[in-house]
Formats: structure tokens, sequence, C-alpha cells
């Protein structure tokens, strides 16, 4: 079984929304890199799966084309709801384009131990400039052909 | 930071942690997730979480020596302690960071790839949905395995065999071959087997 497990470390990732994340630790709900999602809904009234899903950026915050609920191209109450909370645009807090481009707001990557080092320091360098130019996920991809 | 600035800011956050895979895997492999497992075995969720994200050391500063529950979760999987928790992996200063970009970074088709070379993924995931097809076809009863691989040519049967190809083998008719079959079918659809598989097909 030992050698079916030569990895001893998985590198998870999980994409979200900034501003959203932003905005929830600005008004109080969460701390240090988190975000409390359960006081958030019991405020404003909103389950807080839809919230989570919104946040991690599992669904499209945009009412489908057989949608029961709502025209197709309206964004879903739940994001109205939300953008008039935090008094912003719902376009900007919830940027339509973001939501359709991210296809999967999860991913892991076994890694061992020796590559480690090298992969941690890559994503720590670009912590401190992340907007340079060329997408991140890009360089720490050329990194760990190194 | 105030609503100006988080508005004029990235749109995008990408949280990337570290986690123990060994003791991940070996949990996952058996049971249906962390939690069923913390029932199943009586072990504090919280505490367990501590180790899998690497948050906690396994050894004890006072002795030196691993602590009861490492060493518990060494014999239930009947594995070495120290491979189980590389004390490498826990002497990391960090464990998770943060990364803040601008949606239009996302250049490629699964934008959170990262760290990842396409082709060692594809490896990964192949590997991956082997693994857990074996595992799920173990849980039916062996005949139902043997026919639902023979039928779909998976893992060693070497081509798709009808039920009437089928049938001598068990020395049933072709009808019942069907029967068990369908029996097998509606077992892997139920979700405590369906969901280990359901994230290929997504």
């Amino acid at each position: 079984m030992e050698q079916l497990h030569q990895e001893e470390v998985l590198i998870r990732a999980c994409t979200r929304n900034n501003r959203l994340f932003g905005l929830m630790k600005e008004h109080g709900f969460g701390g240090k890199g988190r975000v409390n999602v359960a006081a958030f809904s019991r405020k404003i009234g909103i389950g807080q799966n839809v919230i989570g899903d919104l946040l991690n950026i599992k669904i499209i915050p945009m009412h489908s084309k057989n949608s029961r609920f709502g025209r197709s191209g309206e964004y879903i109450h739940a994001a109205l709801k939300i953008a008039e909370y935090f008094n912003v645009e719902v376009e900007e807090l919830f940027p339509i384009d973001m939501y359709l481009k991210v296809k999967c707001s999860k991913t892991e990557r076994p890694a061992t131990l020796e590559e480690l080092p090298k992969l941690i320091s890559l994503m720590e360098s670009y912590c401190t400039e992340p907007l340079s130019g060329i997408p991140i996920p890009m360089k720490i991809m050329e990194g760990s052909h190194e | 930071m105030n609503k100006e600035e988080i508005m004029a800011g990235s749109e995008l956050r990408l949280d990337i942690s570290l986690h123990n895979k060994r003791l991940l895997d070996l949990i996952l492999g058996s049971f249906p997730s962390v939690a069923s497992f913390c029932q199943e075995k009586a072990f504090g969720h919280t505490e367990l979480g501590l180790y899998i994200n690497l948050k906690k050391s396994p050894i004890r500063k006072t002795t030196g020596k691993y602590r009861t529950m490492c060493q518990r979760l060494a014999d239930i999987f009947f594995v070495d302690v120290d491979w189980l928790f590389p004390l490498e992996l826990y002497s990391l200063e960090k464990t998770s960071l943060s990364i803040e970009m601008r949606a239009e970074h996302i250049s490629f088709h699964k934008c959170t790839q990262i760290a990842v070379e396409p082709e060692q993924y594809e490896v990964y995931e192949l590997n991956n949905l082997k693994e857990k097809i074996d595992f799920v076809l173990s849980t039916l009863t062996p005949r139902e395995e043997r026919i639902v691989r023979m039928y779909f040519g998976i893992g060693g049967e070497d081509y798709n065999k009808s039920f009437i190809l089928i049938a001598p083998e068990f020395d049933v008719t072709s009808q019942r071959v069907r029967q068990i079959f369908v029996k097998a079918m509606r077992k892997l659809r139920h979700p405590s087997r369906a969901y280990k598989l359901k994230s290929f097909v997504e």
C-alpha cells in the first residue's frame, strides 16, 4: 500500500469571489483569512448554501433559460439581495464573465516533499506581486517544469 | 480596506492549502467522508482536521513521541506511524496562502489547475478513476462484480460480452444474468457508491 501513496502532500486550490469575500470581512463577518457565512446568512436571510456557492464560484448568479424563478439573463434573487445589502452594483460584485470563465472552482494536485519547497516559494513570490501580467497559475506551471 | 478599494481590486481569490495526502487517501478509501470515519471510529472531527490540514504536530513536545491519536490512526490502517505522518510535512512554516488575481488572468479552460502539468493531471485523474471503479465494484457480491466487469469489459475482461455469452459461465440463463446485472447497477446508482464516481462524470 505504501508504494501506492508515494506523494505525501495534497495541494488544494479553491477560487473565491474576492470582492464578496472582502466586503463580508469588512462588515465584520469573519476574521483572519476566513469569513463567517453562517452569520452573514442569518443577517440577510438567505440560505448558507447559496451564499457559499456564490462565494466559491460554484453557480452562475443568473437565471438560466428554463428557470421558473426569473427571466433568462437576470441576476438571481440572492445575488441582488447581497449587492443591495452591501450597497454596490450587482454587476460589479458578481462579474458574470468571471463566473462563466471559472469552470472548476476547486482542484487538487498531489506533490512530494521534495518538490514542495520550490512550489511554495513560487506561490509566495506571486503573493507579493500578483498582478504582474502573466496569469499566476501559468507561472506556477512553468515553475513546476523546471 | 474600504468598500471602494475592495470593489476596485481583484475579482478572484485563489486559496491554496496543503493537506496530508496519505492520511486523507486512507480515510476516503474506506469511508464516504472524514465525518463518517470520525463517527465510526470515535475520533474528534476537529482534531483530525488539524492533522489532515497540517495544523498540529503529531509529536508530543514533552516526550518527543507520537501522540496517541496518531498512533491509533496508524494502527487502524495497518501502516507505520512515521510513514503516515512525515515529520518534514508537519514542520512547514506555512500550510496555506491566498493569491488575489484578476478575472482576465483566467486564460485556460480550468483556471484553477494550478501547478499542474496538463498531461500529469490527466494521468492522475485516470489512475484515480481506475482505483475508484475497482473500489466501488469490490463492494458488490463477487458474482455481480464479475458480471458487471464482463458486460462492460472492465479491467482484465478483454471484451464486452452479451448476457447470452455470460450465462454459461455462471450456469444460469441469460435472463437470470440480466436480473443480476440490473440489481448490480441499481446498487451502483445508490448515493453511497455513486458519490465516488460522480465527480468524473461532471
